[in-house]
């Protein structure tokens, strides 16, 4: 399957069959971020964060494929893991094949989406669901409370929102000590 | 204005561009406007974010997992048809009767068992045990055996019943089987292993054989789901087959569950972060379970609480809502002002509640009317703007309906929303409440599915489900299998996306623990009337709590109303002394015969000269306690002013420290004005004052005392030095004359009072910032705002 045909597929929301060929790039990431110091969960990690970021930019339409995708990829996440060992105040020398202007977006881009993962993780199973299933699968309201046991639609969004507000509430304190 | 939940849905609407372009431009420019609602906004849109990328992480999961599980395929080389049988190994008892000598006996029937000549590699282990008794043993290795009491009987069928041999060997890792020579075939197929062990059981050095089934839990790092037990045999050839393959039974070890950990995942983590992690369990719990109950309160009370309690504190002494007190009736009061020249009721009412006299002063006819008609003068007050702006929301909305004190039961698994001092808004859902948890965490459930190692794991993610009914599932079926239990609540939480933790516990196939039915029924009765008994304990307790603070602070309200009040008169009727004395003096000096004015106040117009202007110097004198000249009629009178400084010596290292003037001439004592160089205050000239400085640290108290202060002022340095309090009655009662004694002992008792009811106060306040961050740890799915 060519780049291209992968890139069609995220547009098309059919991520789950885009990452399945996308995971094939993966075992030479893997090898190369283990070899810098990486744990077998933190390289996933890694490159899970750098297909997210991928994906985001081709839903939105910013992704314009000037190299190969295993390149872009690879960059991506040596970028990611170099900021990840930054922050624990370790320095490693790799060199990165992308613009500056494009590190400098995906490296504040990436700092803020873990505030907010952060801020998530603190939440109960049941409020992430709920989220996930209002947010990502655009689940209408009426049908969460059915899923969910709530008594009645408006128990539901109101338990939304709250799961929301608290998130907001520790996003704030997070990045209020950030600064 | 907004509340937090209607900005939330707005902001939502926005990011998921819902707003019709009405709305959409209101919302831009209030975005514009006020940089922290945009921050806001960007906030929101960040966790959304954040939101889609947990639900990618699932979809991102899965399909790593389907790419490394369709590369396994390629590298067997195999279309999928494979059965890959993961083994768990137990060579059985065998039952062959060795003729050897009895000394060797053990050893013999060990070596007839081998399957391999290098077996003898692998350690042997002894275990005395009494077949008396249930015995529970665990090997170097890890694996646990549960031998049932009676479980073995000798070669002729007697069950023994004493002390018996057991013998184990086992091989767990890889390189222990191949030291061993162990192979992993099953009639010529590959078997993975999950490791092989031996036992076998001896009495006087005679083989026995098994009559009650031994579990064995054998220690993996991860299970993996469709292992079987096979036995081991040797076959003809010398080489070692494996048959009789049986699915592994998981038996679960029921231990003492007072010694498991059902707290919720964060609530010891967030005790250590608050500093409390060395707290012993007895108050962990007591925490814990009172979380059992947070009552109810209408929030619409919060809004005006502010300055109910400013109003309760300060006017209430007065001024009561609907009756008359010393004071009018304060309803209605903002219908009722003619605020004149202050432009709106509201600037009139901060005027006049800050300084009525000022306002009166400046010729405003409403406060003049009233001060003819109530004959007297209010207090002065100085409020922040804050509580001002609060108290004079409070005159326009009045007493809340419903007081804050009236509470509603809260069943278990509603919604609530609640407040304990009424700083606090909480709220929840169907979260497990700790009533639950207090039902189960005792003796009584000894020996059931939930005293295991097993239930303790779910129960954690239990807790994050925040939902109580896939509890009460596992407490009601504690006889069915944990795996049946588990695949149940899977169904319960079947929701649409994520992953379901508990199809991956039902995959681990755990077994049951044994229990009869009249049991089940016992603890499942036990379950809800120990919940419900324990729900309405906390809210007793809670609650008689509650009562005693309002009551406490009700009365330390009115006390400190009381004594505004009182402090007030005495500050007047020392004013008119004070000023009646100078009047006296002035006049003597200035030969004016006159008897003095019978009415003095602000609003008296200056018309003519004369004695009526002498007057006035001496009444403004006295007022702002300046030295004056007056000349009248070629002659000169001085009133003088002179200012004194107590320094208190080491004064930061008392709690509180009082400094009072005591003169002949006052009604009572003046306190002197403590600043950060000392107490300051002024000494009028015609004079004579005694100095009383006290301070408290803890229950001890301190005093100096200095007769006839210089009339000249200066600084004084006060040495304090530890008296009783008999002793300080003594002698103030040396110092002053009996009333001002009493004033000063009475003010000595309300210091004390109030600086009881202070750290009541603030105790009560930290104890509900923590309960609030604990509250968070206990209800996973909770939300807890402060109102400030």
């Amino acid at each position: 399957m060519s780049d291209n045909e992968i890139i069609e597929l995220i547009k098309a929301g059919r991520e789950d069959k885009a990452l399945v060929k996308l995971y094939k790039l993966y075992p030479s990431i893997q090898r190369f971020l283990m070899n810098n110091g990486a744990s077998k969960d933190e390289a996933l990690d890694v490159y899970q964060d750098a297909l997210y970021i991928l994906c985001k930019k081709v839903k939105e339409g910013y992704f314009t494929l000037s190299a190969q995708l295993s390149t872009y990829l690879y960059s991506v996440c040596k970028l990611l893991w170099k900021q990840e060992q930054a922050k624990n105040s370790k320095t490693i020398n790799i060199s990165i094949d992308l613009p500056e202007e494009e590190q400098n977006n995906i490296a504040e881009y990436e700092n803020k989406l873990t505030m907010a993962e952060q801020a998530l993780e603190n939440l109960g199973e049941k409020c992430i669901e709920i989220l996930k299933a209002f947010y990502h699968q655009g689940m209408r309201m009426e049908k969460i409370a059915q899923v969910f046991g709530f008594s009645s639609e408006k128990v539901a969004k109101n338990q939304k929102y709250k799961c929301l507000e608290r998130a907001k509430l520790k996003y704030a304190e997070l990045a209020n000590t950030n600064h | 204005m907004r509340t937090e939940l209607e900005k939330i849905e707005l902001i939502e609407k926005y990011l998921l561009k819902q707003l019709d372009a009405e709305e959409l431009q209101q919302m831009e420019w209030e975005m514009e406007k006020d940089p922290s609602f945009k921050k806001e906004v960007e906030q929101q849109k960040q966790l959304m974010d954040g939101i889609n990328k947990q639900a990618f992480k699932d979809v991102s999961s899965k399909a790593y997992k389907k790419y490394k599980f369709t590369k396994k395929l390629w590298q067997w080389g195999i279309g999928g048809a494979l059965t890959v049988l993961a083994l768990g190994v137990i060579i059985p008892l065998s039952v062959n009767i060795s003729n050897g000598d009895a000394q060797n006996k053990i050893e013999n029937v060990m070596a007839a068992d081998s399957l391999s000549a290098d077996e003898t590699h692998l350690k042997i282990q002894h275990f005395s045990i009494n077949t008396a008794k249930d015995t529970v043993v665990e090997t170097d290795g890890g694996i646990v055996l549960s031998i049932p009491a009676g479980g073995f009987t000798d070669a002729d069928g007697n069950v023994i019943d004493g002390e018996i041999e057991l013998v184990v060997k086992e091989a767990l890792s890889a390189s222990e089987i191949i030291s061993a020579g162990l192979s992993t075939t099953a009639n010529g197929k590959l078997l993975e292993t999950g490791g092989m062990f031996y036992v076998n059981a001896f009495a006087n050095s005679k083989e026995l054989k098994i009559k009650k089934a031994i579990y064995a839990q054998v220690p993996t790092d991860e299970v993996k789901p469709g292992m079987m037990l096979f036995s081991g045999e040797k076959t003809a050839d010398g080489r070692i087959n494996w048959v009789n393959p049986k699915p592994l039974e998981k038996w679960l070890v029921p231990v003492e569950i007072t010694s498991l950990d059902f707290y919720p995942k964060d609530y010891e983590p967030t005790l250590a972060r608050e500093g409390y992690g060395d707290k012993n369990k007895a108050w962990k719990d007591s925490m814990y379970y009172s979380f059992a109950y947070i009552s109810n309160c209408d929030t619409s009370n919060l809004i005006n609480n502010n300055g109910e309690k400013i109003f309760k504190s300060y006017c209430s002494p007065c001024h009561d809502w609907d009756r008359r007190l010393t004071a009018p009736a304060l309803k209605g009061v903002v219908n009722r002002i003619q605020p004149g020249k202050y432009g709106d009721v509201d600037s009139w009412l901060d005027a006049f509640i800050r300084d009525n006299s000022k306002v009166r002063a400046s010729g405003d006819v409403y406060s003049n009317k009233m001060y003819a008609e109530n004959g007297g003068a209010m207090p002065q007050f100085n409020f922040s703007e804050k509580e001002m702006k609060d108290l004079i929301s409070f005159l326009h909305q009045g007493p809340s309906s419903n007081s804050p004190l009236t509470n509603k039961v809260v069943n278990i698994g509603e919604t609530y929303y609640s407040d304990s001092f009424g700083s606090v808004q909480y709220y929840t859902y169907n979260s497990i409440n700790p009533a639950k948890i207090k039902a189960i965490w005792n003796s009584k459930f000894n020996n059931t599915l939930l005293a295991t190692k097993e239930f303790e794991e779910r129960l954690k993610v239990i807790f994050n489900t925040c939902d109580y009914r896939i509890l009460d599932l596992y407490v009601d079926n504690i006889d069915k299998n944990l795996w049946e239990i588990d695949s149940m609540a899977a169904k319960k939480y079947d929701w649409y996306g994520g992953l379901n933790p508990f199809l991956e516990f039902a995959k681990r196939k755990d077994g049951k623990v044994k229990i009869n039915d009249a049991q089940v029924k016992a603890l499942s009765k036990y379950y809800r009337a120990k919940t419900l008994a324990c729900q309405q304990a906390a809210k007793e307790t809670q609650e008689k709590f509650r009562k005693e603070q309002h009551k406490l602070d009700a009365k330390y309200y009115q006390k400190s109303g009381e004594k505004v009040m009182k402090d007030y008169d005495a500050l007047n009727k020392n004013f008119n002394a004070e000023y009646e004395k100078n009047l006296d003096e002035v006049n003597k000096k200035l030969g004016i015969k006159t008897s003095r004015i019978a009415k003095l106040s602000y609003t008296t117009s200056i018309t003519n000269t004369g004695w009526n202007n002498v007057d006035k110097y001496v009444f403004e004198a006295t007022a702002t306690r300046t030295s004056t000249e007056i000349t009248y009629n070629g002659k000169t009178a001085t009133i003088t002013y002179s200012p004194i400084n107590v320094e208190v010596k080491n004064k930061s290292q008392y709690d509180r420290v009082y400094s009072y003037l005591l003169t002949e001439e006052l009604y009572s004592f003046q306190r002197m004005n403590d600043t950060t160089n000392g107490f300051k205050e002024k000494l009028n000239g015609f004079m004579t004052y005694n100095l009383a400085v006290v301070a408290y640290k803890g229950d001890s108290i301190f005093y100096f005392q200095q007769k006839a202060l210089p009339k000249e002022g200066g600084t004084t340095v006060a040495n304090l030095s530890p008296v009783t309090q008999g002793v300080l009655q003594e002698a103030l009662h040396g110092l002053t004359q009996h009333s001002k004694q009493k004033d000063i002992l009475e003010d000595l008792k309300f210091g004390v009072f109030k600086a009881e009811n202070e750290k009541r106060q603030k105790d009560n306040k930290k104890m509900e910032e923590l309960r609030m961050k604990i509250f968070l740890a206990v209800f996973p799915c909770g939300i807890a705002e402060g109102a400030h």
